[in-house]
Order: C-alpha cells, then structure tokens, then sequence
C-alpha cells in the first residue's frame, strides 16, 4: 500500500513527464494539462491503496485513458463547434506561447553553456518531439512507456491493453522511424 | 549507431525537455498533485476510522459499502421526507373535521343567542364541550 509520502513522490517524479506525453498525444498544453490533473484524481481517489511498484503501470494506463476520454469529447465538441462555426469567434491569439515564459523557462541549468550550444540544444528538442508527434500514436505511445518511463515489455502490454510481441514490433518501428527522421534533419544523436 | 544508444540519447533530451516546461506548467502540475493528495487522504480517513482488518479486503469490498451507505441515506431520507408529509396531511384533515363539528353544531343548535355568532370564543366552547 503507497503511503500519502510515496503517493506524493510517486506523482512528482512523473507529472512532468505525463504532461509531455499528453502533448505529445493532443497537442494542446492546456487540455494536456487537464488530462494529467484528470489522471491524478483518477490515481489518488481509486489506487492510492495500490503497492508503490504497481503506480507507474497503472499510472500510464489512467493517461491513456483520459486521452481517449479527451478525444471523444473533443468529437462531440467539435460537432457543435462545426454546426456553430459561423456565430463562434477564433481564439488563435490565446494559443501563443508567452515569450517570457520561455525565456523563465530557459534559465538555469543552462548558464554555462554558449548561446550557440543552447539554440542548438532546443532546436534538436524541438526536433525530437516533432518527430515523436508525427508517429503514429500506438508507436509513440510503445516507445514512452518503454524508453522514457523505462517500463519493461510487460508493464508497457498491460498498461496498453495488447500484447508483448505489439509493444515489440511498435518500439522497434518507432525507433527506427525516429532514427531515419532525425537523420534527414541532418540530426546525429 | 544502434538502437539501444538512439533510445538512450532520445531519453536524454526528452528528460531534459521536461525539466524545462514553463513555470506555468509547473505551478498548474503543482495544484494538481496537491489536489489529487487531498481527495486520496479524504477517501482514506473515514476507512481508517471505521472499518479494521486487511487493507487488502477493505478496498475490494470498498465500492459495495459505499454503495450501501448511499442506499441507505437516501432511503431514510425518503422515508423521512414521506412522514412529513402524511403528518401534514392527517394534520389538515383532524382541523378540518374539528371546523366541520363546530359549524355543524352552531348550524343546528337553535338555543344559540344571535351574540354567540360574533363571539370568538364561541368555537372554542364547542369544541371543549364535546363529548
């Protein structure tokens, strides 16, 4: 049973990492945002008994869900959205990113590098998440669990709902796509 | 360069990505994790107050017991809600039998005075001399 300190800690080693790969799955920081609150709740009100090990599994498959859940409001929204397009006004200017957040964000860590060496940095970030976007998402999501939260062929199955040979097959296409991708970019890893 | 050193590198950057969401992001993940504490130790407490052995057989049979409470408030709030309303009701008809005797005996009482009409405590006599 994960004690409220073991919750706590458990949530903060992954929160952030949870909201990249709802990003990476809507492309929305906000509504990625909602969907990691929404896994949190899930986790804290029906789980919290569960043994610290289990977290991360069962963690990854609540996302999961609440992305699924976020993609079928988002039909029926759009729906409305579609019928009442004409009277509805465009907020493409809410969608900018705030320069100086990127810039608080940028701080730290970082100083000591040269400016050329930090652009360089983000633009391969930038390039990576890019590319892992394009995937398609059972090969994005194979290759997170697998690769990013280090979670072995088993937890990655179960927390996808398929089989061990599927997660193979995706985290080995994933990887060589992304390979070839960031190659073409001129990008060596 | 093989796939285990792409994986790894790729890894590297994606940490690195994360380390560096905006303070926006962070505060908000923040809230959110604190929420999420709050509604776990709400849940917790009232199982640790009432209910003893394994936590284990506590949680399955979790869903069931709080099923069953709901039941039950909900039942007692009907019940609760239906005897009120039966009082209300036999409430009305006792006064309204009580305002048909007097009217009845004032309707067919001839010694009555023509005063005793306007007097308010004429109902009052009527009912207290009632068999």
């Amino acid at each position: 049973m994960a004690s409220r300190q073991e919750l706590s800690d458990f949530l903060v080693s992954v929160e952030r990492r949870a909201f990249k790969h709802a990003v990476f799955a809507v492309r929305d920081e906000e509504a990625a945002l909602d969907i990691v609150q929404d896994a949190m709740f899930r986790l804290a009100e029906r789980y919290a008994d569960r043994p610290p090990a289990e977290l991360p599994m069962i963690f990854q498959r609540i996302l999961r869900n609440a992305v699924t859940d976020h993609f079928r409001r988002r039909k029926v929204r759009d729906l409305w959205t579609t019928l009442f397009s004409s009277i509805l006004p465009s907020n493409d200017e809410n969608s900018e990113q705030d320069p100086l957040e990127f810039l608080e964000s940028q701080e730290g860590g970082t100083r000591s590098e040269s400016a050329a060496d930090a652009v360089e940095r983000t633009q391969v970030m930038a390039a990576i998440e890019e590319e892992i976007h394009k995937l398609p998402a059972r090969q994005r999501e194979a290759f997170l669990m697998r690769y990013w939260e280090e979670m072995d062929v088993a937890e990655t199955a179960a927390a996808m709902g398929c089989s061990e040979g599927s997660v193979k097959t995706h985290c080995s296409r994933a990887t060589h796509a992304l390979a070839a991708a960031l190659r073409a970019r001129g990008i060596s890893l | 360069m093989n796939d285990r050193q792409t994986t790894e590198r790729i890894r590297r950057m994606l940490d690195e990505s994360a380390e560096h969401v905006p303070y926006r992001v962070v505060h908000r993940l923040e809230n959110a994790r604190q929420a999420a504490l709050a509604r776990a130790s709400a849940l917790a407490e009232p199982e640790f107050a009432g209910q003893t052995g394994a936590r284990g057989q506590v949680s399955l049979e979790e869903p069931s017991l709080r099923r069953r409470s709901r039941a039950a408030a909900i039942l007692s709030l009907m019940l609760l809600l239906a005897g009120l309303v039966a009082l209300s009701v036999w409430t009305d008809l006792q006064e309204a039998d009580e305002n048909a005797d007097v009217e009845m005996a004032v309707l067919t009482d001839d010694d009555v005075p023509i005063a005793g009409y306007a007097d308010r405590g004429f109902g009052v006599f009527l009912k207290n001399a009632r068999p």
